[in-house]
């Protein structure tokens, strides 16, 4: 038996599940409706603000903490229902009975789903990075821009897409959906120094801001914390270790469920 | 290969004795588990699938410790469950479902895991389908996809809980005929409450109730204990009376024909006959009671 094979099966599954759910497809195109008007309008005020000079890379960073306002609400929200779903369909007792071990199906399913809702957002953010380049007439901002998307945009979906999976396990998924949605806007959107505590602005942001900072200078959300490379190094450690320690609980979860049952 | 259970308890959370003190040898070959709804026999079934574990007890099968990480690991290798509540992925076809379980069973080759798909889905009669999402099956299309991905990996041990719930006559025919031929190298463990289905393709059966095993052995042993508690009373008077339970009741105009098991206070115009599994179960359950919990008609 071999485990990468049970592994790359599970995720081309999932991945194949997910991408054909026509949620995924309407909510990122509602998101590329919103996105794409506040980022044009983004660049025109950043162009037009003659302080402000950015590098091609620092144009792409900028890009890529845009692109990240929104869409990650929709990654987590379309993740949140698979665990559920194979209880709910009752998959899980013929999954259960299957000698595939449970560590190679979570990661199968976290990759799969994962990767799936990625696509569409994916797709939404190289529509964006084409506006950009013929906005700002530089071609180059194409390859920074993925460079940028792995840097700042893979590392927040992937912590994410981890919480997504997990808590549902022991949550209403609508309850969970709900909240997370909250959390987005406390711990990323809400400015720092509006008075209330607040995730924003440091390195536990998925939105990206942190890294984006830190690694390639660009203005920390609402001007605020430190902008070292150690910085926003410190997030991208920070929020994918925070992702694999909620896989390895998720597993640990599981195993305890099946072994008390 | 045989299966033997000794002394295997299952207590679920909140006190609940799903099995209690379980001690069963399944040989090669068709098993029937026969039993009330709420006996145990799913417990039963899940247990020996490593899908529960069990509060206390030795499970071996074959070669492997079934009470053991490792042991699990192993018999999941050589087996095929086909649960009660058969749950699939409604956006996948059928040949996507069973490709996918293929994967998780270990077929690694995927030439050959799609060839045994392909077979598989000829031999449930749904190759015409194979396409279409699973979520536009009817109940008895799911159950076949269900036998379907129960023997992908050809298994040693096949456990069917429920086979036929949801199958039409000739499907259930078929399937019945389906396990038979390959209960001849292999355990092929068939939980039911449908007496007609262990008759049909069990040689030996096992029958539980709350939790307990009442009688194992073979079906002529079962029938050898009713023998004697038998009737057929043909009356135009009123039903038979004593200590029996009606197992039937025929109409026949004037008259009505009842088939009775248990002790009949006047056994004239009754005719001793030959019992059937069904008739030797229900007297079996009724010697199993109470003595103050007997049915009497």
């Amino acid at each position: 038996m071999n485990i990468w094979k049970i592994l790359w099966g599970v995720l081309r599954y999932e991945f194949l599940m997910q991408i054909r759910r026509p949620a995924l497809w309407l909510a990122f195109l509602i998101f590329a409706l919103l996105d794409s008007r506040g980022l044009i309008g983004q660049i025109d005020f950043y162009k037009s603000v003659s302080s402000i000079h950015f590098s091609t890379l620092q144009w792409a960073a900028f890009l890529a903490v845009m692109a990240n306002w929104l869409v990650p609400l929709g990654v987590g929200i379309l993740i949140a229902d698979r665990l559920p779903r194979d209880r709910r369909t009752r998959v899980e007792e013929v999954l259960n009975s299957l000698p595939g071990a449970l560590k190679t199906r979570v990661l199968g399913k976290y990759l799969g789903t994962l990767l799936a809702s990625l696509v569409p957002s994916f797709s939404l953010y190289m529509v964006n990075i084409v506006i950009a380049t013929w906005q700002l007439n530089d071609p180059g901002i194409i390859p920074a821009a993925l460079l940028c998307y792995v840097l700042i945009i893979l590392p927040g979906m992937c912590f994410i897409a981890a919480f997504s999976l997990a808590l549902p396990v022991v949550m209403w998924v609508p309850l969970y959906q709900f909240l997370f949605f909250g959390y987005w806007f406390w711990g990323n959107i809400l400015a720092p120094g509006y008075g209330l505590p607040t995730l924003s602005g440091t390195i536990l942001t998925p939105i990206g801001s942190a890294i984006a900072a830190g690694l390639f200078g660009i203005p920390t959300y609402g001007g605020q914390g430190p902008s070292s490379v150690m910085y926003g190094t410190s997030s991208l450690v920070a929020l994918l270790g925070i992702a694999a320690l909620v896989l390895v609980a998720l597993y640990q979860f599981l195993k305890f469920e099946q072994a008390r049952q | 290969m045989q299966i033997d259970l000794e002394h295997v308890n299952k207590i679920y959370r909140g006190g609940v004795h799903a099995v209690t003190d379980l001690n069963l040898v399944i040989p090669n070959g068709m098993f029937g588990l026969l039993g009330p709804n709420g006996a145990g026999k799913t417990t039963l079934m899940r247990i020996l699938a490593g899908i529960l574990r069990p509060t206390s007890g030795t499970i071996q099968v074959g070669e492997y410790d079934g009470t053991t990480e490792r042991g699990r690991t192993a018999i999941k290798r050589v087996l095929g469950y086909l649960p009660q509540d058969l749950g699939v992925y409604p956006d996948l076809s059928a040949r996507e479902f069973l490709d996918y379980v293929g994967i998780l069973k270990g077929m690694d080759d995927r030439k050959s895991r799609l060839r045994r798909v392909e077979e598989l889905l000829e031999l449930v009669s749904l190759s015409d389908v194979a396409t279409r999402k699973l979520k536009t099956f009817s109940g008895g299309m799911k159950r076949r996809v269900g036998i379907a991905q129960a023997l992908l990996n050809d298994p040693q041990l096949l456990i069917v809980d429920e086979p036929t719930a949801g199958l039409d006559p000739e499907e259930r025919i078929r399937f019945r005929n389906l396990l038979s031929d390959l209960g001849g190298d292999r355990i092929v463990l068939l939980s039911t409450h449908i007496v007609e289905d262990i008759a049909q393709t069990c040689r030996r059966l096992a029958i539980m109730n709350k939790g307990r095993i009442l009688f194992q052995g073979s079906i002529e042993e079962l029938i050898k204990e009713a023998r004697g508690k038998v009737w057929m009373v043909t009356t135009s008077g009123p039903k038979p009376e004593g200590d029996l339970t009606v197992v039937s009741t025929m109409n026949m105009g004037a008259t009505v024909q009842y088939r009775v098991v248990g002790e009949l206070n006047n056994t004239s115009g009754a005719q001793p006959t030959e019992p059937g599994l069904e008739d030797s179960y229900v007297w079996l359950m009724r010697e199993k009671r109470a003595p103050m919990a007997s049915i009497a008609l």
